[in-house]
């Protein structure tokens, strides 16, 4: 059964001395250690719906239901708190591969949704949406895509109307950056209707959901760990591992005879990729960076990255750039390169407000979400307007907006 | 496939020249991928006089991504997981920093070093190395008495 998770989690960590003994893994406790005051603080609290959702023990509860899961872990004297929960989805934006119907899923749905609903409806304390804010200089020459919704709503994190919670903020920007990498356009609102969200949560979710590698759903502490090894990893937004080479690159590098000078001083030398003795005489593919190596062993090596694997140095001889800069950037196949510097953006906007886990939210989904998006009249509509965005030309470009926004640089 | 011949390649030179305190088999005839290693604590460190069973795996990529190496004993230090996985912590091994001509003796040994010097600021075990930092004495306590009760 295909299956796909949302998760969310906290770690805190009091200025506590470090504990004798191992860690260990335990359900929900009901005697919270006194010296952590946030231990059983639930960011979901005051939210309505979410409470209803937690008195239904079938919905939420450890073990209990097959479609939801979730998990309490916290160091014996409280030091750490960790909570994960799971929602599962038995494939419900594809018919076929449902199996048969199951009375669970439409009330998870229907819980699901009303918990994003509430989170994306106005909040009462609330960010005023884009036409309220009469120090923004909208006019008419304003580009067309300002009216998209995730920048229109205000970002909560950097208003001075918050009083509500940290994590609200947080579920809520989460949710403008998905929106944005899945394309606003089909989830955007018209301008000034502030009508029930409804549809824009629910494609969000089958967004997200239809996205979502089996293996994103956790069921224990392991597998969390390993998804949370898998998101450090990516943070940031930029892998430290360099791109593949594109097959010119490859196959324009020169070849060379093995001579008595690429022996060595011991007249032995090996393929480091393969290990093989070679010999005198055999043609092998030279680096700029004068390693060589088999040609079938460097280009195994180079359609995955485009650097020596003994030294690390760039195959394009011409280019100062490392890798994944500016001048040599990653290009992910069937995405549109503009979005990228988008995501970029609002990845360092992020990153300056100290949520570098959504940027590699938004990095791990959206090279998934962008070849999916759909090729309706739309969907071309939405990556042109995207084009204009990164547009030099247009005033500053998008990096200036929010800079001018926000009051930050760089 | 390529990687197979390479590993064979590396298993039959460790097996005839091991490095020191190293001895490495399959763990099952069958499978190329899955090593036994016995590591010998290193003279001089609180593992001394202990075996260590390390679990060594390679990927079908091999050698384009890294192999991952774990102490199915159980072992006190700051670079190896205490749980029931017993990773080990090596800079070397993360997929970004893997170099297809790193060899797996040269993986082993630097495993083994590291028994005899912990990189605390690169720990997974956050508390041991904490107590490696500042109060090494009792660290080689805990160290030496788990390799006895464990690796011996």
């Amino acid at each position: 059964m295909p299956v796909a998770g949302f998760g969310s989690g906290m770690i805190e960590i009091p200025p506590e001395p470090p504990s004798e003994g191992s860690p260990s893994h335990r359900a929900d406790s009901s005697s919270p250690p006194r010296d952590n005051p946030w231990v059983d603080h639930n960011p979901w609290e005051r939210e309505p719906q979410e409470s209803q959702e937690r008195q239904n023990p079938g919905l939420l509860g450890r073990g209990i239901s097959p479609f939801s899961s979730v998990h309490t872990y916290r160091s014996p004297n409280g030091r750490f708190s960790f909570i994960s929960s799971a929602t599962l989805d038995t494939g419900m934006a594809s018919g076929q591969r449902n199996n048969g119907p199951n009375p669970i899923v439409p009330m998870m749905i229907q819980s699901f949704d009303t918990l994003l609903r509430s989170l994306m409806e106005p909040n009462p304390h609330g960010y005023r949406g884009f036409g309220d804010d009469p120090s923004h200089p909208q006019s008419s020459t304003s580009p067309d895509w300002l009216e998209d919704d995730h920048l229109t709503g205000g970002h909560p994190g950097l208003s001075p109307h918050n009083g509500d919670g940290p994590q609200r903020i947080n579920i809520s920007e989460i949710m403008d950056a998905v929106r944005a990498d899945i394309g606003v356009q089909t989830m955007r609102r018209a301008r000034g209707n502030r009508g029930p969200a409804t549809p824009h949560a629910l494609s969000i979710l089958s967004a997200i959901l239809n996205m979502t590698r089996s293996g994103d759903a956790v069921y224990s502490q392991e597998e969390l760990d390993r998804v949370i090894t898998e998101l450090v990893e990516n943070t940031g937004g930029t892998s430290t591992a360099a791109p593949p080479a594109s097959d010119a690159a490859i196959q324009a590098l020169p070849k060379k005879k093995v001579n008595e000078e690429m022996m060595g001083s011991e007249g032995k030398a090996v393929c480091s990729i393969c290990m093989d003795n070679v010999e005198l005489g055999l043609e092998v593919t030279v680096l700029p960076c004068t390693h060589w190596f088999h040609f079938d062993c460097i280009q195994a090596w180079l359609t995955q990255h485009d650097t020596c694997p003994h030294c690390r140095r760039s195959i394009n001889a011409n280019t100062e750039a490392g890798e994944g800069t500016s001048e040599n950037p990653v290009v992910i196949q069937d995405s549109p390169e503009q979005p990228r510097s988008d995501r970029r953006h609002s990845s360092s906007r992020t990153m300056r407000s100290g949520r570098s886990s959504l940027s590699s939210f938004q990095s791990r989904l959206s090279p998934r979400i962008s070849p999916r998006r759909s090729p309706t009249p739309e969907g071309g509509e939405s990556s042109n307007r995207q084009s204009s965005r990164g547009d030099s030309s247009s005033g500053g470009g998008f990096a200036t907006w929010l800079a001018n926004r926000f009051g930050n640089s760089s | 496939m390529g990687s197979i011949k390479r590993i064979s390649k590396e298993l039959t030179e460790l097996t005839e020249s091991p490095p020191e305190g190293i001895t490495v088999e399959l763990a099952d005839e069958s499978n190329v991928y899955e090593w036994k290693v016995i590591m010998e604590g290193p003279e001089g460190s609180p593992y001394y006089n202990g075996k260590f069973l390390v679990k060594l795996s390679l990927p079908t990529e091999y050698p384009f991504k890294p192999p991952t190496v774990s102490f199915a004993t159980k072992i006190y230090h700051p670079n190896v997981t205490n749980d029931e996985k017993g990773s080990m912590c090596l800079g070397m091994l993360r997929a970004d920093e893997w170099k297809p001509s790193s060899k797996i003796a040269a993986v082993l040994q630097f495993a083994r070093q590291l028994l005899s010097e912990p990189m605390p600021d690169d720990a997974v075990e956050g508390r041991i190395a904490e107590q490696y930092k500042t109060d090494r004495g009792r660290y080689e306590e805990v160290a030496r008495e788990w390799t006895r009760k464990h690796a011996s």
